[in-house]
């Protein structure tokens, strides 16, 4: 059985452990809009590989770090901008995705999300080794399932991504992407209802050739 | 999270997959971001010189290794910059005092005969009342794609404004050398046409940080360059740093043969 609170070691999104930190959050970003940078710097630290990962996901691919580095400081200079008491994860993070289509678009790629199988898995829970042949078929499944989210429509990816590979919430996906509440529910209901027929779809193939 | 209810193959299988998603190594963001925002006068508060000069040198350390990953658009894209070939143009506070020149690391001095024979481009050098440079210097290694042609002060010369120079001119073939500009407040940096192609002039002293091809930062000081004229021929980059005006400055380029 899988485990709900299974997430990427790398990032906090307990819900209490975020309440914490918002508070925290909300404090440094008064004190770095008065120009401390030591406060600004806690906010670096804290969100530096949330940031990372959702410039990468999101299509940034390697030019994450520019990209990264580029809306800190402009987080920076906005922050008389930023609603006090506000959440600033959210924030912050629809600065980086904005600058993530910024650098597409100037580099004249294709938007969307960007999604490669690395070697290894980032760390998780331990979990027995599974046996060479297992193995291969969860690579194989995968592998399968990358393609078919990599082969859905910009916006799919996009709110895919966000939801399971950022683990962001509906509320959050919402800002970072700019869409409303709605949209980001139905468009992740009618993203997964298209994975689901095409992997469907591709397992019938092979029981018929079978 | 996605709805807990859903836990439908996919759900899980997706949440499976995020693990094992390629995300490009994270580099130290918090210091490059800091040394930014201090070498960019962000913040009201007084800052030392000296930290200030490091915070610059690390910012464009950082950049100069992007140069790996992200492409020149990209970059220029991202930092907000004036960029002609090899040169990038950054806003930047003043400049307070000037340095001595730059020390020499990974150039060797040459004859300007032996610096055409062995450079990777064909070395322009000024016309009248220039002409000949007191000093070469030619990057190590073979096939060089820097070169750099030096005059010291004299009579018809314009006066020495860098550490008993009169005019540097820098030539930098493709991509391998970096140039970092950083004017200051004072001091514009505004885009010009040299010859027809688009160049840059800054109009007074600022720093300028030099990166070698093997991206180590070859002047390890800082200094404060004079007016300098930056543009681009043939493919090479050009960098004519006197103190000149603006129509001197492109003369001297149109007259480079």
């Amino acid at each position: 059985m899988w485990e709900r609170r299974r997430r990427c070691h790398c990032w906090p999104t307990s819900t209490s452990a975020r309440g914490e930190e918002q508070t925290d959050d909300a404090e440094a970003a008064a004190r770095a809009r008065d120009g401390d940078l030591d406060a600004f710097e806690l906010l670096v630290a804290r969100y530096a590989t949330v940031a990372h990962r959702t410039a990468a996901l999101l299509g940034g691919g390697d030019d994450a770090a520019d990209i990264v580095q580029e809306a800190f400081v402009k987080a920076f200079r906005g922050l008389r901008g930023f609603q006090p008491g506000a959440p600033f994860r959210p924030w912050l993070l629809k600065i980086v995705a904005n600058e993530t289509r910024n650098v597409q678009r100037s580099a004249r790629r294709r938007a969307g999300a960007y999604l490669r199988l690395a070697s290894e898995p980032g760390r998780g829970p331990a979990e027995p080794e599974p046996s060479p042949e297992l193995a291969a078929v969860a690579a194989d499944r995968r592998a399968r399932l990358l393609a078919a989210v990599r082969g859905l429509p910009e916006r799919d990816q996009l709110v895919i991504t966000c939801r399971y590979f950022l683990e962001f919430d509906e509320a959050e996906t919402a800002t970072v992407l700019g869409w409303p509440r709605g949209t980001v529910k139905s468009r992740l209901s009618r993203a997964l209802r298209r994975l689901r027929l095409q992997l469907d779809e591709e397992l019938g193939t092979e029981v018929r050739r079978a | 999270m996605p709805d807990p209810a859903s836990t439908s193959p996919v759900d899980s299988e997706l949440r499976e997959l995020s693990r094992w998603l390629a995300v490009p190594p994270e580099p130290d963001v918090a210091t490059a971001v800091r040394a930014r925002l201090q070498a960019a006068g962000s913040v009201g508060r007084p800052h030392h010189r000296l930290w200030r000069a490091a915070a610059v040198l690390v910012a464009l350390m950082i950049v100069a290794a992007g140069t790996v990953v992200a492409s020149p658009q990209v970059r220029a894209a991202l930092l907000d910059v004036l960029r002609v070939g090899s040169v990038e143009v950054h806003p930047g506070p003043a400049p307070t005092a000037t340095s001595p020149p730059a020390p020499v690391v990974g150039l060797h001095a040459a004859s300007l005969t032996a610096a055409r024979e062995s450079a990777d481009f064909h070395v322009l050098v000024p016309g009248a009342p220039l002409q000949h440079p007191d000093e070469v210097l030619v990057e190590n290694g073979p096939r060089p794609t820097y070169v750099a042609l030096r005059y010291r002060a004299g009579p018809g010369r314009p006066p020495v404004s860098t550490g008993g120079l009169a005019v540097q001119v820098d030539e930098i073939a493709g991509d391998s050398t970096r140039f970092y500009e950083k004017y200051l407040d004072g001091a514009g940096a505004r885009r010009v046409r040299v010859g027809g192609a688009p160049g840059v002039w800054i109009d007074g002293p600022h720093e300028l940080i030099v990166v070698d091809r093997a991206g180590e930062v070859r002047v390890e000081q800082p200094r404060l360059a004079a007016r300098t004229l930056v543009w681009q021929r043939d493919g090479v980059t050009l960098r004519l740093e006197a103190d000149l005006t603006l129509a001197q400055a492109l003369a001297v380029a149109g007259g480079m043969r």
